[in-house]
């Protein structure tokens, strides 16, 4: 199990290597350059080619990315073009809000969806499960950042209930942090809630079809026990997975979702630092995010290891 | 007189789908008694498999749905198996009727290991701690066959062969002594070498504990090698039902006879097996009169329009078939 | 071969039969024909202009003359919804179709010819899967600019990976068929086995990926509308409208709330037509 783990952990390194590459091609595709951008229309020729040549820009694109990547390897991303921050610090600055963030909508939608997907599976072709598939279905289709708009309009322009923008650290403030928390996690978490009662739904019921169930059932095991501690265990897998896919797209929307509540988070920044040509930005928190992504891909197959016995033997499921 | 353990009194089950319903028992009468090994014989979609599930309610409702009839546990009205509550129905499942299956591949948890899938069993239907139901799962692993039974406990289904994990689903099965087994089909996925394995295994055990046992096979080799008694089914119907070695010295059913004659013989030279014209009927199209006739070499007229009854013609021997009847001089009615 | 094509034909006819005959997908077809028949009448159906500006009515909450209500210019929000059909429609069916065409390609080449050329390509999409498709997207129209059409080019770019995967999963259990190796065994070489054997194999996959990538693709292009980088004022996306619609919040709700039902109908519509040919045609999606 341990040969396993280290493996996975190993085969991340060539995976983190392309992604930076594929950034740092894309990134300096982008039209105009910092040092333009920087000046604006008041500089000189002289004083551009001068900028240039103080940020690097002026390097042979392999020499640059090799300059960046020995600077990751030493914990150092750079500094931003505009504000001369270093970018570890802008990160370490911004992660908590869409950590927070992503967490509380992961928590939130497993809370709510794997039970409403089991109620689906058991009442089957039922009222129940019609309008909780329905739901689910509409879930779905719906743009986050529009929920979140609804979400607004209701909560905050209509009722006066909660904030609609705005952000306080949790450690500051723990109750108002959670306060204007709430909506984000809610238009954040709505789409991964509709997954989690579909995969668990279909999950469900296709386990309960199998013929090990009708063993535990000719045990004599109670209903509830045949559910839960037969059924569940086999039916999280697939949940499991959807859930770790969502996650990505999750970080993608939190883009949207921070523009929208006016969150102080990365996507938010991300999105900055993208119009205003921030290459060492982008490109380090581009990093920072697809690490993450990788490492909880990682994550979910070490837990599967966990859940599943027939991978500890086979290496691969099935 | 033999002591009934379960009667199975005018069964009719049906599925419904979609607003349609099929029936797929007609009225099943039978016994079975204490101590016996019998046997249910039929093709594919003769409806043993389902006479076997409804008996333990283990058939899905819906879609499945139990139009009348009753099973009385020791033949006593007041123990009626359909009316039982949930709870009754958990103690009666696992401890005085156990089941194994056909497919010992699936039949097991993947997530569970097999020791906790027997003492599970245990601990349900038993007031022992789980030390004590650890000890008496591998003492059952240990009489099924397994080596070294202490470390199998700790294995998972996939870790085990076919042949284990059979073994694996009869210690679960037997591990509270039912008194009643109900073995669906528990050889048709495994070796030969081993399906003789199994066989002799659930036989020792039976001998041993007095146990009674309902074989659900369509191989005949298996009636003769094991039962005493066996019931044929047709098309969701009893068609005969006799001793074992009456069954194979005097079928009296047309069905009957082709299903023997359709059986491969050791020392008889034979350029094609033989088989019986046609298929099984469609549950949802039946024919009139016997389900049987539109298949059957000594087919009547009478056949063709009357469905014929299940008559005594011998020393516990009922058959359901027109032919056979009036050969036997006992030709009800018309 | 006119036999050939008479099988074509009935089981396409088959498909149709078991599609319309889902309760959902048949709903999801009506909406989408009913979205055509904006996208191609959208002139003749809309009640006014949606670019005539109107100050004097600007701001006004859904009524009898206009039912959507108006926008900070005075214009109509329903014909702006109907006509900014186009624009998100057209977006989607291009960038699916950009995604398509080069994702089914990658698949197909990488799947089949294995070897070097598979590890470079296959260790390529799983580092791009790793990636949030709307930050890739995003990424790639802040070089290209914003606009219309290279928003188009930035999602059919980000929904490459998926694509490929996909097909290349599917090529990898196609390929160990027997047919495949009596067409090697006969003399074909690889670009004739792939484009006459595989391909006809993956398509169902491809038919019901792409239903369900135009669904999400149109979510992409609301996002990236919102965001700035997609289609630009004056011309209306339902993404376009949001944005504009997000600065009347608490004045002007209608403006977000029109334009977002019809983001979720089509995009249940397209969900419920990519379900129902995934069962017509017995797919499974294997998402490893």
């Amino acid at each position: 199990m341990a040969t396993q783990i280290v493996k996975k952990l190993l085969s991340i390194i060539p995976l983190v290597l392309i992604i930076s590459i594929i950034m740092f091609a894309l990134i300096n595709m982008l039209p105009g350059d910092a040092a333009l951008a920087l000046l604006g229309d008041s500089g000189t020729l002289e004083q551009v080619e001068q900028m240039r040549e103080e940020l690097g820009l002026n390097d042979s694109m392999p020499a640059q990315y090799w300059n960046w990547l020995k600077g990751v390897l030493q914990g150092d991303l750079g500094d931003s073009m505009f504000t001369g921050q270093p970018v570890i610090d802008r990160i370490t600055e911004r992660m908590p809000v869409t950590f927070e963030l992503i967490l509380l909508s992961v928590v939130f939608a497993t809370i709510i969806g794997v039970p409403l997907g089991i109620v689906c599976a058991v009442k089957r072709n039922h009222m129940s499960d019609y309008i909780l598939s329905a739901v689910s279905m509409v879930g779905v289709a719906m743009p986050a950042f529009w929920v979140g708009m609804l979400l607004i309009i209701l909560f905050s322009t209509k009722l006066h209930l909660l904030p609609a923008s705005g952000y306080v650290p949790f450690f500051e403030d723990p109750l108002g942090n959670l306060k204007t928390m709430v909506l984000p996690v809610f238009a954040t978490g709505i789409a991964l809630t509709a997954t989690i009662v579909r995969q668990t739904r279909s999950a469900m019921l296709d386990v309960l079809g199998q013929d090990y169930m009708m063993t535990a059932k000719s045990k004599g095991v109670k209903y509830r026990v045949q559910l839960f501690r037969h059924a569940l265990k086999n039916a999280l897998i697939p949940v499991i997975t959807a859930i770790s896919m969502q996650i990505a797209g999750m970080i993608g929307g939190s883009v949207v979702i921070e523009t929208v509540f006016l969150l102080p988070g990365m996507g938010k920044s991300m999105v900055d630092a993208i119009f205003q040509r921030d290459y060492p930005i982008v490109m380090g928190e581009a990093l920072v995010i697809a690490v993450f992504i990788i490492l909880l891909n990682t994550l979910v197959d070490v837990i599967y290891i966990f859940i599943d016995p027939r991978i500890s033997h086979s290496g691969k499921r099935k | 007189m033999k002591d009934i353990l379960i009667q199975v009194k005018n069964l009719s089950t049906a599925f419904r789908e979609e607003g349609r319903v099929t029936q797929i028992l007609y009225d099943v009468n039978f016994n079975i008694y204490k101590g016996e090994v019998l046997g249910i014989v039929g093709e594919s979609g003769s409806g043993k498999s389902v006479t076997s599930k409804t008996l333990m309610r283990l058939i899905p409702e819906p879609p499945a749905q139990i139009l009348g009839g009753e099973v009385l546990f020791e033949g006593d009205p007041n123990q009626n198996v359909l009316k039982y509550t949930e709870n009754q129905m958990c103690s009666f499942r696992g401890e005085k009727v156990a089941m194994i299956f056909q497919e010992p591949m699936t039949s097991l948890n993947p997530v569970l290991t097999c020791g906790y899938q027997i003492s599970e069993a245990l601990l349900l239907h038993q007031k022992i701690t789980k030390a004590e139901a650890k000890r008496r799962a591998i003492h059952m692993l240990k009489m099924v066959g397994i080596q070294s039974p202490e470390s199998r406990y700790n294995c998972y289904p996939h870790e085990l062969s076919g042949g284990m994990r059979q073994r694996v689903m009869i210690a679960m099965a037997l591990c509270c002594s039912p008194e009643l087994l109900i073995a669906d089909e528990p050889t048709t996925a495994l070796d030969p070498t081993i399906q003789a394995q199994i066989l002799e295994l659930i036989g020792d055990l039976q001998k041993k504990n007095g146990m009674t046992v309902m074989y659900i096979t369509h191989d005949l080799g298996v009636v003769a090698e094991t039962c005493q008694r066996a019931i044929v089914m047709y098309a969701g119907r009893i068609m005969e039902v006799a001793k074992v070695t009456d069954l194979f010295r005097s079928p009296a059913h047309p069905y009957t006879e082709g299903l023997m004659k359709a059986m491969p013989k050791l020392h008889e030279k034979c350029d094609r097996l033989y088989n019986i014209e046609g298929n099984v009927p469609n549950f949802a199209q039946m024919p009139q009169g016997c389900a049987f006739h539109d298949r059957c070499p000594d087919c009547m007229e009478i056949c063709k329009t009357q469905q014929p009854q299940l008559v005594e013609i011998g020393e516990e021997h009922q058959v359901r078939c027109w032919k056979a009847q009036q050969a036997a001089g006992c030709a009800q009615g018309v | 071969m006119k036999r050939f094509e008479e099988l074509k034909a009935s089981n396409f006819y088959k498909v149709w039969r078991k599609l319309i005959r889902r309760r959902v997908a048949a709903i999801g077809l009506v909406v989408c024909a009913i979205l055509v028949i904006l996208v191609i009448f959208g002139d003749f159906l809309s009640p006014y202009d949606p670019q005539a500006i109107n100050t004097p009515e600007a701001l006004q909450g859904p009524s009898l003359s206009h039912p959507f209500g108006t926008d900070e210019m005075g214009r109509d929000v329903l014909s702006r919804v109907i006509y900014g059909a186009r624009l998100t429609m057209l977006v989607s069916v291009v960038a699916v179709a950009i995604s398509l065409v080069a994702g089914t390609a990658l698949g197909l080449v990488s799947g089949y010819v294995g070897g070097w050329v598979d590890l470079v390509i296959s260790k390529f999409i799983e580092a791009l899967s790793a990636f949030p498709m709307v930050m890739f997207a995003l990424t790639i129209s802040a070089i290209l600019g914003p606009g219309m059409r290279n928003v188009m080019i930035a999602i059919g770019v980000a929904y490459v990976p998926a694509f490929a995967r996909i097909v290349r999963g599917m090529v990898l259990t196609v390929r160990e068929r027997e047919y495949i190796e009596n067409a090697v065994s006969v003399g074909l070489n690889w670009f004739e086995i792939l484009i006459r054997y595989v391909l006809p194999n993956v398509s169902s996959v491809i038919i019901v990926q792409a239903s369900l990538a135009a669904a999400s693709a149109i979510l992409s292009e609301a996002t990236m509308s919102f965001l700035g980088v997609g289609v630009q004022a004056p011309e209306a996306s339902w993404g376009t409208m949001l944005k504009t619609g997000y600065n009347y919040l608490s004045m002007a709700p209608w403006m977000s709330v029109f334009p977002g039902i019809a983001i979720v109908v089509v995009v249940l519509a397209l969900n419920f037509v990519g379900d129902g040919l995934r069962d017509a045609l017995d797919v499974r999606l294997k998402m490893d």
